[in-house]
């Protein structure tokens, strides 16, 4: 759309905030997250469950359910067009072309009723004006692509007739069928076995290289994030603590929390059985309740570096060179004690 | 209010091995299909033998009754005798069932003859008042679901929800009565009685169908809000599909799973309330057939149409489940 800006990121979040009002209570589930995701590159995004990974990624194009959620601040522009600033109307027209998902349960997520050509030929009547004939032609070709094996066939089958890897690869048929320029992937290989976890990620990295769109790749596993990312950002407690690309996180990081992720990963090949018996580190305490937005850094209560200033003042994201950020007035100290 | 979760089971019967399995082939759906005849069968061999035991108990003379007032005694043990009221109760039973077994419904008094064309007349008129009553079911009763839904705890839906309640509490003689008073006597726009013309079939089918209407709004209502709720909702949202489109394409087929379901299993007792109702009307059917019969001590004919009542119900019953099986592709083959 905005050939002028090539260098421009493909998708840029400014201080994004969102709440959730309950009966009683406010739930801050997204407090000012900012985070760029540029054209082509796998962005992925870590964290704990209820960090708020999934609630940012829907907010993207308002596809939380609202109320009880609200999107109270902040602005998503997506080649330069703010999207938290456009009517459902138009929102609607980007949702399949400009970004589209994969969600996390391929079951639930298709419907059960309808025949999976359809669910996926359907973008494609939608957005591009297709007839009958042309999108179920347009599915088979997607269902090719994702390698869905016996395409004529399965056109005319069920969800409940197909393997969770081909229930999947179905979801990602059906994200591609509209050629997106971003495509969010909310842990897309949770629900399925290890061994098809793998293929259906090589899956969503070959096409991406091939069709050339970005990807949102939002995980809790840390070996996906190594193999699969690019750049990667930490969440915790609905904010952004650690951002940059994942070679230089893994191998340094500056938060005191991807620090501890990390720790909490066992290796292969550090056999439990031989040698000194080294037990896995846990982040000692619990995810906070988001029930009011935090004073000062929000991990501060579980963290074995905190100092005063880390309970009274929020800590701005210091740089760590090549676009690496952590949010943490001890990031020289992460990994020092060890 | 349950929608079926899964594959087996949902609305069918409570014993496992009735239920079809998810994924069966064209064998197991036949084998089901034949144990639901046989099961259908024994019920209304069942049925039969226990409304032939009611009616012997029903206390009065029925041979006196049917002699009529100021008959003599002999002539009244004489008709006792040509009835076979004289004989043992079980050998009057199975001169019933083999009767009924030939198609004899046994002579009724009143019409001095075999009563089964006599109720096969009558049936046009309670089927016309039946479908009208489930029509108005399902044009009335899905839509104002699916608008309460839509508009979940805003004014449309309260005043949708209000109108369930209340449909729901009023008993269908008396909304019957009030319908009656208003529109026929009141207003006079619509006939109080009888069957002549589409017109009159307007109240009594109204009456009827209220309750049902009403626990058909409730349910799709709530079938509604919760597969909206669904996540594959979310994945129609994420196309770019509006709120209309979402509801038409999407949820409905699944709402309508378990809700034709429900109204398939209630079309029986709409039977129930009809006798009422055809009676209040003075409505020709078969319903209003066996109130008369039933005070005029002509069992004969009280008992083949209740007879006629459960195998309707039988039949509504297999239907209905063989429509499951069409309508929900989980039921179907792989």
């Amino acid at each position: 759309m905005t050939f002028s800006e090539t260098d421009s990121p493909l998708l840029e979040v400014r201080d994004l905030a969102v709440r959730f009002d309950m009966l009683r209570r406010t739930i801050h589930a997204v407090n000012g997250l900012s985070f760029k995701v540029r054209a082509g590159e796998t962005f992925a995004i870590v964290g704990e469950s209820g960090c708020g990974k999934s609630v940012t990624a829907l907010a993207l194009l308002k596809l939380l359910a609202m109320p009880p959620a609200r999107i109270s601040r902040g602005s998503v522009l997506f080649e330069g067009q703010d999207l938290m600033q456009l009517p459902e109307s138009k929102l609607r027209q980007l949702r399949g072309p400009a970004i589209s998902y994969v969600f996390q349960e391929p079951m639930s997520s298709l419907n059960p009723s309808m025949k999976i050509g359809r669910q996926i030929a359907e973008a494609c009547t939608l957005h591009y004006g297709m007839n009958r004939d042309e999108a179920l032609a347009r599915a088979r070709e997607l269902m090719e692509m994702v390698q869905l094996p016996d395409a004529e066939e399965r056109l005319s089958a069920y969800p409940h007739q197909l393997s969770g890897g081909m229930r999947q690869r179905t979801m990602i048929a059906i994200a591609l069928a509209c050629s997106p320029r971003l495509l969010v992937a909310d842990e897309p290989t949770t629900a399925l076995d290890v061994t098809i976890q793998a293929q259906i990620l090589d899956l969503l990295s070959d096409l991406q290289s091939k069709t050339g769109t970005g990807m949102i790749l939002i995980t809790h596993d840390l070996a996906v994030v190594a193999e699969y990312a690019d750049r990667m950002m930490v969440m915790y407690a609905g904010c952004k603590v650690e951002e940059g690309p994942v070679d230089e996180i893994l191998d340094q990081p500056r938060h005191p929390y991807t620090l501890g992720l990390l720790q909490a990963v066992p290796r292969l090949g550090s056999s439990l059985q031989e040698g000194p018996r080294r037990s896995l580190e846990e982040i000692k305490g619990v995810v906070p309740i988001l029930d009011a937005p935090s004073v000062g850094c929000p991990f501060a209560p579980r963290c074995s570096l905190a100092i005063d200033i880390c309970r009274r003042e929020m800590p701005r994201p210091a740089s760590y060179g090549n676009d690496h950020h952590a949010a943490c007035f001890r990031g020289e100290q992460v990994g020092a004690s060890d | 209010m349950e929608a079926p979760t899964d594959g087996a089971g949902a609305g069918f019967g409570t014993r496992r091995d009735w239920a079809l399995p998810a994924l069966a082939g064209p064998r197991a759906v036949f084998r089901f299909l034949g144990l639901r005849l046989l099961r259908a069968v024994a019920i209304a061999f069942a049925v039969v033998t226990i409304i032939f035991f009611l009616f012997s108990l029903v206390p009065g003379d029925q041979a006196a009754y049917l002699a009529g007032p100021g008959s003599t005694q002999a002539e009244i043990d004489n008709l006792r005798q040509s009835l076979g009221l004289n004989d043992p109760l079980l050998v009057q039973y199975a001169r019933h069932v083999t009767g009924l077994l030939r198609g004899d419904f046994g002579t009724s008094e009143v019409f001095r003859s075999d009563p089964l064309p006599f109720i096969l007349d009558r049936i046009p008129a309670t089927l016309a008042l039946t479908g009208a009553a489930i029509g108005l079911t399902i044009l009335i009763g899905i839509p104002a679901g699916l608008v309460s839904a839509m508009f979940h705890t805003r004014l449309p839906d309260l005043t949708i929800s209000f109108s369930v309640v209340a449909l729901l509490a009023v008993p269908n003689f008396w909304l019957g009565l009030l319908l009656l008073s208003l529109f026929s006597v009141q207003l006079g726009w619509l006939p109080s009685f009888g069957f002549s013309g589409p017109a009159s079939l307007i109240l009594p089918s109204l009456a009827l169908a209220a309750r049902l209407v009403a626990l058909v709004a409730r349910m799709t209502r709530g079938v509604t809000i919760d597969e909206l709720g669904k996540d594959y909702v979310r994945t129609a949202r994420s196309k770019g599909l509006g709120r209309t489109a979402i509801l038409m394409r999407h949820v409905l087929r699944n709402v309508m799973i378990p809700t034709l379901t429900v109204i398939g299993l209630q079309t029986g007792y709409l039977l129930g309330g009809s006798v009422v109702i055809e009676r209040l009307f003075a409505w020709p059917g078969i319903g209003d057939m066996m109130i008369n019969a039933i005070g005029q001590r002509d069992y004969a004919v009280a008992q083949a149409v209740t007879i006629l009542f459960v195998v309707a119900f039988l039949v509504i019953n297999l239907v209905v489940e063989l429509l499951y099986l069409l309508i929900n592709p989980r039921m179907r083959t792989a």
